[in-house]
C-alpha cells in the first residue's frame, strides 16, 4: 500500500503535513539514534545528530519526490545524512573523547555488563573508542544496522571495496584488542 | 592454511565459520585443531560479535521533541509556498513570457528602422557610405 510507504510519507511531508513528518521519525529515528551513539559515543550528541538530520530531511522533502526510486532509497539516504553528521561531529577538534563521555545509566546496560564481566565489554568499548570515525561507522552499519557491504558503502559514500577495507581493519583491530584481554 | 591467513580470513569474513565457504572451513577446520593461536584468535573474534551484539546501543529516544524541534527549525528554510503553487508560478512565468515574444514579433519596425533597412538593401548589404 502505497499510503505507507517511506515515498508516501515524504511527499506528504513536502506539503507541509507534520503528522506524516512525526511517522517517519518514529519509523527511523531509533535506529539513527543506535547509529549515532555507537559513532559518537554519547546519547545527548547523537540526539542532536539525530534531530540535524531530520530537520533536514523537512528541509530536503519538496525536492525529494522528484528522485526518490527505490523503496528504501529515503532510508538509505537519512543513513548517509546521519552517519556523515556523525563522522564530522567525532572529528571536531573540541569533541570529547568517548571514554571521556560515559552515556548515563542504562538499567539494561549495566545488566548487561554486569552479565559478561564488565572488564571485556569496557576493553572492547575502548577498542572502538580508539577506531577512526570512519571505520567505527562501518561497525555501527554492519553490525548494528544490518546493512549489506553495498548499503553500507552508500551510506558512507564509498565503494564497496573501500567499505569492506574499513570493515577487515576495524576487525582487525578490535579482534587485537580482545586477543590481549585474553592474554 | 597458516595462523595469519586465518586471522586475515576471520577479519573479511567474521567469526561466523558456517558462512565462509567449505573449501576454506574445512582448512580453517583442520587449523583449529592443530593450532591453539587460532583458536584463541576464533574466540577473540566471537567475543567482538557478542559483545558488539550485546552493546548495541537502545534506540529509544524523543521521537516527538525531535519530530517539533526539527520542523520548527527548519520552518524558515522551507519556502511558504507549496510545490503546487510553485509549479503554477513558473508557468504562469512561462506564459507571461511566450506573450511578451509574441507581441514584439508582432510589432511592425519603425519607419526610421525601414528607411534603414532599405538604405542597407540598395548598398548591398553595407550602409558604409551614409
Amino acid at each position: 500500500m502505497l499510503g505507507d510507504t517511506d515515498d508516501a510519507l515524504v511527499q506528504q511531508v513536502a506539503r507541509g503535513d507534520r503528522l506524516a513528518f512525526a511517522r517517519l521519525v518514529e519509523r527511523h529515528g531509533g535506529r539513527l539514534m543506535a547509529l549515532a551513539v555507537r559513532i559518537v559515543g554519547s546519547r545527548a550528541v547523537a540526539e542532536e545528530i539525530v534531530q540535524e538530520t531530520f530537520t533536514r530531511a523537512w528541509i530536503a522533502a519538496p525536492k525529494w519526490q522528484h528522485k526518490s526510486g527505490s523503496a528504501r532509497a529515503f532510508s538509505a539516504w537519512l543513513s548517509r545524512v546521519a552517519t556523515n553528521l556523525a563522522i564530522d561531529q567525532v572529528r571536531k577538534p573540541a569533541a570529547v573523547p568517548i571514554e571521556a563521555s560515559p552515556e548515563p545509566a542504562d538499567p539494561a546496560t549495566d545488566a548487561v555488563d554486569a552479565l559478561i564481566a564488565g572488564e571485556k565489554l569496557a576493553r572492547l568499548r575502548a577498542a572502538l573508542a580508539g577506531l577512526p570515525p570512519r571505520q567505527r561507522a562501518a561497525i555501527a552499519l554492519t553490525y548494528d544496522q544490518g546493512l549489506s557491504n553495498i548499503e553500507g558503502a552508500a551510506a558512507l559514500e564509498t565503494s564497496v571495496g573501500a567499505f569492506e577495507l574499513l570493515l577487515v581493519r576495524a576487525r582487525r583491530a578490535l579482534r587485537a584488542a580482545m586477543t590481549e584481554d585474553e592474554a | 592454511m597458516s595462523d595469519e591467513e586465518f586471522f586475515s580470513l576471520l577479519d573479511e569474513r567474521g567469526a561466523d565459520l558456517a558462512g565462509w565457504p567449505v573449501h576454506l572451513r574445512e582448512d580453517a577446520a583442520a587449523l583449529l585443531e592443530r593450532s591453539a593461536r587460532a583458536r584463541a584468535g576464533l574466540k577473540a573474534m566471537q567475543d567482538v560479535d557478542s559483545l558488539l551484539a550485546l552493546s548495541a546501543p537502545a534506540p529509544h529516544f524523543d521521537a516527538n521533541g525531535v519530530a517539533a524541534r526539527a520542523t520548527r527549525q527548519s520552518q524558515a528554510s522551507r519556502s511558504i509556498m507549496s510545490p503546487a503553487v510553485r509549479k503554477l508560478s513558473f508557468a504562469a512565468a512561462g506564459a507571461l513570457s511566450l506573450a511578451a515574444g509574441i507581441l514584439v514579433g508582432m510589432t511592425p519596425p519603425s519607419g526610421t528602422a525601414i528607411v534603414g533597412s532599405v538604405q542597407m538593401a540598395l548598398n548591398g548589404g553595407s550602409n558604409d557610405v551614409w
